[in-house]
């Protein structure tokens, strides 16, 4: 295939038409002048035919004159023989003169001289002349007008022959001519013609598979390349276009690239239109709901929407997939077999240069497998709440026999016990009273922790709860040998609390401050802040570390004594004061010093 | 005349101990083992107090105790709830109309400063 770019070959192609063209004048230019050079020897011949006609008239003329005369001699008919005489003389002489026509010069001269016989004539006539002689004339006369008359006739007849041969050339040459013209003429049409389907062919050919070629590169598939090498401005074209596509494989993601992260991503992805219908979807959400994808294309996307029992039941729902401002909203998917499945669906709006939404992506996570955890942990709490329950029933009851049944004993009811028999006995009923106090601790953090203690908030008196503590306490601190102080700024406000629990954190702070002091003493103070009462209960104990401050509070973290002396309790004594305080909506804290002692704190809100 | 107390309690080894507690301190004592029982021996002895446990089979101590408190010939006899279960105690109390109520385990004595109280009101 010849290199060559599409305008050389058009040209190419018009040059060789025209080309053609001339070739075919070139060829027909000889005949054409032969033609032409025929017509121009017509010419003369033509008009020496004219003049030998008009001589044979003007002799006829004169010869019929003559007779005239012969037969009315007369003046008249004598002036007549003279003038055609005198008219034929003017031109044959004047003829005569005239180079082109020398080839009827003889004739000319014979046409003098029969004038010159013809006035020799007359005048033997006027002179009357002998018979004789004037016979004579005539006679000379009458052979003249015979030579002429063969002359002219010989004369036509050659000119009439030579003009005949000329007409049948030109019709010859011109029938070649025709004939050359018209297989000439055929053949730059094929030519022309068959140029013209390759020139073409070659064309289109490569600018289909140019086509061929973006089409693929503007459907996304970047890799696709165009082979064409015909050297023109199409190979250009596609070398451009590979070009491009290489940029737009480097620069953009391709097509296929985006539809496999698509298809597998494993949230469901649905595409939808303006008006709500399916646009398209990815494999997992045909592969969670149960559809294939050409039965969701088009469809209402709120087919595919469970709202009954979502939290937006009464908001019109599609209004808010039409927004597509939805972030993490918890909804339930509709599968094709009705299942309802529990998913996080968030979406957002795809938008033109002019703002306007012309696609809502909803992207949705399955959560299927979270909501059967929160499930589970659900029934584990339920689970754990009735055990805890159930555990302090059955335990109680056999507990209670037990107590009863040695305090019935160790008073004496069933008769008289020795010293030994009642030490062994008040051990026992020392451990069954712990393990009472461990069930109710347990019962309570348990009942705090859930949420299942109903505090009975009511207008109490701080500083009399507090009295109420010293009396029943005091004479544990006054056993071991500490001194028991109130310091209670007067006067305290009522403030709203549940008597019964505040009377359990202050035991168990007071418990908790005669367990960890040996001497000095142990201090409750209580003064009204902007906030709320401030209450405090400081003894002069071993103190905490600091380390230990922070989980002071968490449930059955019990602390050791430096000693490493295990402590009687449950660990659950602070976590159950914690709990107390934070559903007054107080606060708890402790500050310490390793053996100097601890300061508890905490505040009941006025407010709550 | 010994003054009459009514112990209705399933678990057999504490009526048996709570009886024999009330016996020694002079009580005169009957047993019941569940609701119905209780019900039927409180028309027929009339006791002066009613030692009531919350968990019994047939009848619950809430609904005996809602019976008893509106029987116009038994209602005034005081009732004490005894009960291992802290669950919505006070509701309980509440509901079932008692006089008071103990949580197993309680220090007999104390039961006994509480039943000599409530007697003494009755008089």
């Amino acid at each position: 295939m010849l290199k060559l770019s599409i305008r050389t070959k058009i040209i190419i192609a018009f040059f060789i038409l025209i080309m053609l063209s001339v070739s075919f004048l070139l060829i027909s230019f000889p005949s054409l002048s032969k033609i032409n050079a025929l017509s121009f020897a017509a010419i003369p011949l033509s008009r020496e035919i004219n003049i030998l006609q008009d001589y044979d008239e003007g002799v006829k003329y004169l010869a019929n004159k003559i007779e005239l005369y012969f037969n009315i001699r007369s003046e008249e008919t004598k002036g007549e023989v003279l003038a055609a005489v005198k008219q034929v003389n003017v031109l044959a002489t004047q003829h005569k003169q005239e180079k082109a026509l020398s080839p009827l010069a003889g004739m000319f001269d014979l046409v003098l001289e029969l004038n010159n016989a013809v006035v020799e004539l007359m005048s033997y006539m006027d002179k009357s002349e002998s018979a004789y002689k004037i016979n004579l004339q005539i006679v000379t006369v009458n052979k003249l007008f015979e030579a002429f008359d063969q002359m002219q006739n010989n004369l036509q007849e050659a000119r009439l022959v030579q003009l005949q041969k000329n007409v049948h050339s030109q019709t010859e040459i011109t029938r070649v001519l025709l004939d050359k013209f018209l297989m000439i003429e055929i053949f730059i049409i094929v030519v022309g013609l068959l140029s013209s389907i390759i020139l073409s062919r070659i064309i289109t050919r490569n600018l289909l598979k140019l086509r061929k070629g973006t089409q693929e590169i503007a459907e996304g598939n970047f890799l696709a390349r165009i082979d064409i090498s015909s050297g023109d401005e199409i190979e250009e074209l596609a070398r451009s276009f590979n070009m491009m596509a290489d940029h737009l494989r480097k620069t953009t993601v391709s097509k296929d690239y985006m539809d496999n992260v698509i298809h597998t991503m494993a949230e469901t992805l649905i595409v939808v239109n303006p008006d709500l219908t399916i646009s398209s979807v990815n494999q997992a959400t045909c592969g969670l709901l149960g559809y294939s994808e050409s039965e969701l294309i088009g469809k209402s996307v709120m087919m595919l929407f469970s709202v009954e029992g979502a939290l937006m039941e009464n908001v019109e729902f599609d209004h808010l997939i039409k927004d597509a401002k939805l972030m993490n909203c918890e909804i339930n998917y509709r599968a094709k077999n009705g299942r309802k499945i529990p998913i996080i669906l968030s979406t957002s709006a795809m938008k033109d240069k002019d703002n306007n939404t012309i696609r809502i992506i909803c992207t949705a996570t399955d959560i299927i497998e979270r909501k059967i955890a929160e499930e589970k942990l659900k029934e584990v709490a339920e689970l754990k709440s009735k055990l805890t329950s159930m555990v302090s029933h059955e335990l109680r009851t056999p507990l209670a026999a037990i107590k009863t049944g040695i305090s019935i004993v160790l008073d004496g009811l069933t008769g008289g016990i020795n010293v030994e028999q009642k030490e062994v006995l008040d051990i026992v009923k020392t451990n069954v009273d712990r393990l009472a106090r461990l069930i109710n601790d347990v019962l309570d953090f348990h009942k705090l922790e859930s949420k299942k203690m109903q505090l009975k908030m009511d207008e109490n008196d701080i500083a009399e709860v507090i009295r109420e503590i010293y009396d029943t306490m005091n004479p544990m601190v006054e056993q071991k040998g500490l001194t028991f102080i109130l310091n209670l700024s007067a006067p305290l406000p009522k403030v709203i609390f549940d008597r019964d629990r505040m009377i359990q954190v202050l035991s168990n702070l007071v418990n908790n401050a005669i367990k960890f002091t040996q001497k000095g003493s142990i201090t409750i103070t209580a003064e009204k802040e902007s906030q709320g009462l401030h209450v405090a209960v400081i003894d002069t104990g071993i103190g905490i570390k600091q380390e230990d401050i922070a989980r002071l509070f968490h449930s059955f973290e019990q602390l050791e004594t430096p000693d490493n002396a295990k402590i009687e309790g449950t660990g659950l004594g602070l976590a159950i004061c914690n709990e107390i305080i934070e559903q007054h909506g107080g606060e708890i804290w402790v500050e310490s010093e390793i053996g100097k002692g601890s300061f508890f704190h905490f505040i009941i809100p006025f407010q709550r | 005349m010994a003054r009459k107390i009514l112990v209705i309690e399933d678990e057999l080894s504490v009526r048996r101990l709570v009886e024999f507690i009330f016996s020694k301190n002079g009580f005169e004592v009957v047993g019941a083992g569940n609701g119905q029982e209780g019900l039927d021996l409180a028309r027929q002895h009339n006791p002066d107090l009613i030692i009531l446990d919350l968990r019994l089979p047939i009848m619950d101590g809430v609904a005996v105790g809602k019976e008893l408190k509106g029987d116009e010939k038994l209602r005034k006899i005081p009732v004490i709830l005894v009960t291992a279960s802290t669950d919505n105690i006070e509701e309980k109390v509440r509901e079932s109309l008692v006089d008071s109520y103990f949580l197993k385990p309680f220090d007999y004595q104390e039961l006994l400063k509480k039943v000599e109280e409530l007697l003494r009101r009755e008089l």
